[in-house]
């Protein structure tokens, strides 16, 4: 597991309705690392009720800026409490801890061509994208679809960078993207790259497939909030310790809460770090991850402790 | 230095289609005309391109065969005019082309550095090594490429050392190494043989 | 840290010679009596306080010869670098992370001013100062690889990390045990690991590239590496075998102990921040059998070590001709009597 980095709140500030962006500072005012367009970090806070939330979002700032890192949090109604914390709770000068970067959305360096989509808060990722294909003289271009122009954040940041290379969709005025039209004529080498909501990510991705694009001009993240489900019982056979699983709790923040220390990294479902072997389970596994092949799914010996669950009484890992 | 197998030695499976690609490029020299008459029997319902430059010293002329198979066929009379013709293919080609190689080694992996150069990835790319196994070696003292190679020990074309000739392969380079084989005791060369004859 | 540089050559007259000190903090590499493949890795974190790890790159009293046998090794043969041209970025992420560590490690020898982008270096033993543009390759009298690496002992390789895989595609390799650079660029992983023998095999090659594409920033690793050298020479490389190939056949009973070396290598690996690639270190350690036999157990282990290798690997490192002449040496060390696990000299 990555060593924390306390950090402070320095600024908040309102994009749009319902998106904040804040700058995080080091506690200790020394220069945050430097990282790669598209990485990044985990933020952890604790709750009014003790309980710890960690979520992942990216990094949108200029890494450059090495005395504050910036990212935008996308207040969810029906968030399981990071989200709505960051917005309701947490004032500059709060005190956090955040992981070090970690990039699972990178640039394709010997790419020839970058096209880039990004759905609502996806654009996250993307201007950080842009940003450095700036700075390569890479040529690019985004494609930035939101609900209705209030919805637009940073629309005017990637206006700045990207002038002309920025194209807007706002569905509320029914403007959608021709992926078919896009994907279809680009030159050999083009890379591809997605974030936003699922449904977006797997239309362009399924497009693209459809158009004869391989796989490793494809990429996409995508931000899972481990989804809820029922309870079950997890017994660990490892450490002898047997974890309730609470509805609204994720299998590995069971499992930490226990004090129990499991390999993890994004918390989204992506990199497989928590990857884990499943010696029994009374029920079925329910794998919300997009990093295990369809073969071990399937197996139903492995399990990604931090989204996917059981539907069921109990499993039993090795752990 | 050792002799022992190596897993840098590129391996080869007969072409065959990649049914998710949208259009397909196929390029082969001399005896790689087999393996794409072998593919043009069963083509997919998709735009299909046919470059092949002949060897001289073949025996069949597999350009009328190719002509004939394929709609979209363009022969040549040198490797080098065909991966002149291949810049041009690939330089217009579009997101969902797969490319086609077959050939001798050196073919093969030449024209799979151009496509890299143009942002092609391993998965947009297959390739059959067809005909003579005779290899290209790569000096490691004096840098030459010794471009067609039959035999275990070749005497360097640049600094006239004997060379071993290792399994280890370069794809940039599209050579095996080549080492002085008798560097620590000169004079001792291992009897010639002939395995990539 | 060591307050002054021996003056000593890795070629012609080999006056390389380690003192008491160095020899007790070789990274001695084995723990058991027989040597087995494993991946091998844990944490760079800082080592025993005057170890070989205690800091994250090691300088040491050969410093200034290292770099010196560097600089001749690059003017008769330039290709030992290689920086393919989408690797600027790593390039520059490398010259930061060794610029900040060297400085931080040993602030006697080493100075890093910074303002904004105008940095300027301090590098007393090798009396360099120069102020340039962090970002801007043409205010460095080379390009940043180029320019520190030459100011660092050991090998490096920058790998950049895409389509699942990583790639070979930056390196400075002057002091390598029998691999080329010029003929390995651009090598993916298992490629360019492709000459090793037996471990592909038992899937050490999967397990350590799964491992390394989720390396994280601010978590390096590290593992030793180990071969044998004649002469205390770090240019082994393949180009150069006909010059340093013909010593194999040099050792004998009586010249054992001078002439032959025991090379461990210290391999770290750091995630690189701006680049998202991987370096590779490869720092180098050359004890002659003498030096090793100053500590009976390393005399003791390593007899069993080299009696028990197989036949593959002593091939492979290169040490068919010498290596029953060597186990002969070291076998009046040995009692026979067993050994502590630990790579210690007590």
């Amino acid at each position: 597991m990555s060593a924390e980095i306390p950090v402070l709140v320095r600024e908040i500030s309102e994009v749009v309705p319902g998106v904040r962006q804040f700058a995080l500072a080091r506690s200790d005012a020394a220069p945050l690392p430097s990282y790669s367009a598209g990485s990044h970090v985990v933020v952890t806070l604790r709750g009014p009720d003790q309980r710890l939330h960690r979520n992942a979002y990216s990094l949108m700032g200029d890494p450059l800026e090495r005395d504050c890192y910036r990212i935008a949090v996308r207040r969810h109604a029906q968030s399981r409490g990071g989200s709505r914390l960051l917005h309701d709770s947490v004032q500059a000068g709060a005190r956090l801890a955040i992981s070090h970067p970690l990039n699972l959305f990178p640039l394709a360096r010997l790419g020839r061509r970058h096209l880039l989509i990004a759905g609502g808060i996806g654009v996250t990722p993307i201007l950080a994208h842009a940003r450095d294909l700036v700075r390569l003289g890479a040529p690019f271009e985004v494609h930035y679809a939101y609900r209705s122009p209030e919805q637009s954040a940073f629309a005017d940041v990637l206006e700045a960078l990207a002038g002309q290379r920025l194209h807007r969709y706002c569905s509320a005025r029914g403007e959608r993207i021709d992926q078919t039209a896009l994907l279809a004529d680009q030159p050999l080498g083009t890379h591809l790259y997605v974030c936003g909501p699922g449904p977006l990510i797997d239309g362009v991705r399924a497009a693209a497939r459809a158009l004869g694009w391989s796989a490793s001009h494809i990429h996409s993240e995508q931000f899972l909030a481990p989804p809820p489900g029922s309870a079950f019982e997890a017994m660990l056979a490892r450490s002898g310790k047997t974890v309730a699983v609470a509805p609204e709790t994720s299998l590995l923040e069971a499992i930490e809460q226990a004090g129990v220390i499991a390999p993890q990294s994004c918390r989204g479902g992506a990199c497989g770090q928590c990857e884990t072997e499943v010696l029994e389970a009374e029920g079925r596994i329910e794998h919300h991850d997009v990093f295990l092949s369809a073969a071990e799914r399937a197996s139903g010996r492995k399990i990604m402790l931090c989204v996917s669950r059981l539907q069921g009484r109990r499993i039993v890992l090795n752990l | 230095m050792t002799l022992s197998i190596i897993r840098s030695k590129p391996s080869y499976a007969p072409l065959a289609w990649d049914a998710e690609g949208r259009t397909h490029l196929l390029a082969a020299h001399g005896d790689g005309g087999e393996a794409l008459l072998r593919l043009l029997a069963a083509p997919p319902r998709a735009p299909i391109v046919v470059r092949y430059a002949s060897d001289p010293l073949d025996a069949s002329d597999r350009s009328a065969l190719l002509a004939l198979a394929a709609p979209d066929y363009q022969g040549f009379d040198t490797i080098a005019a065909l991966l002149d013709d291949l810049r041009v293919d690939l330089d217009g080609g579009r997101m969902g082309m797969r490319l086609y190689l077959a050939g001798s080694e050196r073919f093969v992996w030449t024209a799979s550095r151009m496509a890299a150069g143009f942002g092609l990835c391993a998965d947009e790319i297959r390739r059959e090594h067809c005909g003579s196994p005779a290899r290209a070696v790569y000096c490691v003292h004096c840098k030459t490429i010794a471009p067609e190679v039959r035999t275990n020990v070749v005497t360097c074309p640049g600094c006239t050392r004997p060379l071993m000739v290792r399994d280890h392969y370069s794809a940039r380079l599209a050579a095996y190494m080549g080492f002085q084989v008798d560097a620590e005791l000169p004079g001792t060369v291992p009897a010639i043989e002939s395995p990539y004859a | 840290m060591p307050a002054t540089f021996k003056q000593e050559t890795f070629r012609d007259d080999f006056s390389y010679r380690n003192s008491p000190a160095a020899v007790r903090r070789f990274p001695f590499p084995f723990a058991d009596d027989t040597y087995l493949y494993s991946v091998n890795i844990e944490p760079h974190t800082a080592g025993a306080p005057g170890s070989a790890y205690e800091c994250a790159f090691d300088i040491d009293e050969h410093y200034v010869a290292e770099c010196e046998d560097r600089r001749i090794t690059l003017e008769s043969d330039p290709d030992r670098y290689v920086a393919l041209p989408h690797m600027m970025d790593a390039q520059w992420d490398f010259l930061e992370l060794v610029m900040e560590s060297l400085s931080r490690d040993y602030p006697e020898h080493f100075l890093l001013q910074r303002d904004g982008t105008r940095w300027t270096w301090t590098n007393r033993p090798l009396a360099i100062r120069d102020s340039f543009v962090f970002g801007d390759a043409a205010s460095l009298p080379r390009e940043p690889f180029d320019y520190i690496a030459r100011q660092a002992q050991g090998d490096f390789v920058l790998l950049d990390q895409r389509e699942g895989d990583l790639w070979a595609d930056a390196g400075m390799v002057t002091s390598q045990a029998d691999w080329s650079l010029a003929f390995d660029a651009g090598m993916s992983f298992k490629q360019w690991h492709g000459p090793v023998p037996l471990a592909h095999e038992i899937g050490i090659f999967d397990r350590a590239l799964k491992y390394l594409l989720a390396l994280r920033q601010g978590q390096p690793v590290r593992r030793l590496n180990w071969t044998m050298t004649v002469h205390p020479r770090l240019d082994t490389a393949p180009e150069t075998y006909p010059a340093w190939g013909p010593d194999r056949t040099l050792v004998t009973a009586d010249n054992a102990g001078s002439l032959v070396h025991l090379r461990v290598e210290l391999q770290a690996l750091y995630r690189l921040p701006r680049s998202n690639g991987v370096l590779f270190s490869v720092r180098c350690y050359l004890a002659s059998l003498d030096d090793i036999a100053t500590y009976p157990k390393w005399a003791r282990r390593l007899h069993r070590v080299l009696e028990s290798l197989p036949p593959p690997l002593v091939e492979y490192k290169g040490l068919t001709r010498y290596r029953d002449t060597v186990v002969s040496w070291l076998a009046r060390f040995d009692d026979g009597r067993p050994l502590e696990h630990g790579t210690g000299p007590d």
